[in-house]
């Protein structure tokens, strides 16, 4: 069944806010997103400054944080992939450090495991801002809102490798 | 045989009065309060604190003019409580049509869903109130320093794969 005919579904039967929905497929088409390596790659910036700043010791480092920026699939790939239907703007993404290798030369890589999480809601601002590109959303809004559909928690899992120098 | 000189003529004056209108139009930068916030979270038992403050530059000009600019717009501007912050950062968006203050006030998500990917042009990373880096950024890819960041799939050990 198609993933997004599965979201609908559980949207459906849903009872509770804390329910988590994932899939398989879901993550492949997360992970082999350009917005997401792009995101990723912001990250990798931020490590390798801190990198450079601490001699190459990643134990010296302390989490991270990327602020406003988070992944945000939209764009023709992730329409094409339903994942701007299915996700779009996300709520927030943890990184989590698997393994770091640094060799003689400076060059490094980190092994990470990523956890995209979203909620599949629609607010206010979503409604107002596409119910003009399609009458479901208005549908999608009025569900959730005045007819007592109880949105899920969307997560996706991916791993990467983020490659770079001091 | 005399349309050629007058055209170079008018050309000149066309750009004569292009470099006069455009000298006009100073670079301003104005805060964009509404966004800035401070994130605390524990990490290995230590409190780590994060602030993150935001400005629009309206006639914004990509050379090194406008680059020094900023760069002492943010010597004047970065919180006097730098030192207090474990990561500081100071980011910067030109103004457009989509990024502009009455747009951010209405719907402030245009900053995820435009202003990063077109109209986000630097940040300013301090650590502990040092000094980390300056990023210049163009279409959402960060453009300086030289970007050497490359992201792949995991390979999977040989034993794993078998």
């Amino acid at each position: 069944m198609d993933v997004g005919y599965q979201m609908i579904e559980k949207f459906r039967l849903n009872t509770t806010n804390n329910s988590i929905f994932e899939d398989p497929v879901l993550n492949k088409n997360v992970s082999e997103s350009n917005n997401m390596k792009n995101f990723l790659k912001r990250f990798g910036n931020i490590l390798r400054d801190e990198l450079h700043n601490n001699g190459g010791d990643i134990n010296s480092i302390s989490s991270i944080n990327m602020g406003e920026v988070r992944p945000i699939f939209n764009g023709y790939y992730n329409r094409r992939r339903g994942l701007q239907i299915l996700m779009n703007d996300t709520e927030f993404t943890e990184i989590e450090l698997d393994s770091f290798r640094l060799d003689a030369f400076g060059n490094w890589e980190a092994d990470v495991t990523v956890t995209v999480n979203d909620h599949f809601g629609l607010d206010k601002n979503d409604a107002l801002t596409y119910q003009f590109k399609h009458p479901g959303f208005a549908d999608w809004w009025l569900l959730q809102h005045t007819r007592g559909f109880v949105p899920f928690k969307t997560k996706a899992v991916i791993r990467k490798t983020i490659k770079g120098s001091l | 045989m005399i349309s050629r000189p007058l055209n170079f003529s008018l050309l000149g004056l066309t750009l004569f009065l292009y470099s006069c209108t455009s000298a006009q139009k100073e670079i301003t930068i104005e805060p964009l309060k509404m966004l800035n916030n401070i994130d605390t979270f524990m990490d290995r038992g230590k409190m780590v604190i994060s602030k993150f403050d935001y400005y629009l530059i309206s006639n914004y000009r990509d050379n090194k003019r406008t680059q020094n600019f900023i760069d002492s717009f943010v010597q004047q501007h970065k919180d006097s409580s730098i030192a207090k912050y474990s990561h500081y950062n100071i980011v910067f968006y030109r103004e457009s049509s989509e990024t502009n203050v009455k747009n951010i006030l209405a719907n402030p998500r245009v900053i995820d869903r435009y202003s990063q990917e077109n109209d986000w042009i630097y940040s300013y990373h301090f650590i502990n109130g040092k000094f980390l880096s300056r990023w210049k950024v163009k279409k959402g890819e960060i453009i300086e320093p030289k970007n050497n960041i490359v992201v792949e799939d995991i390979k999977l050990k040989d034993s794993l794969q078998r």
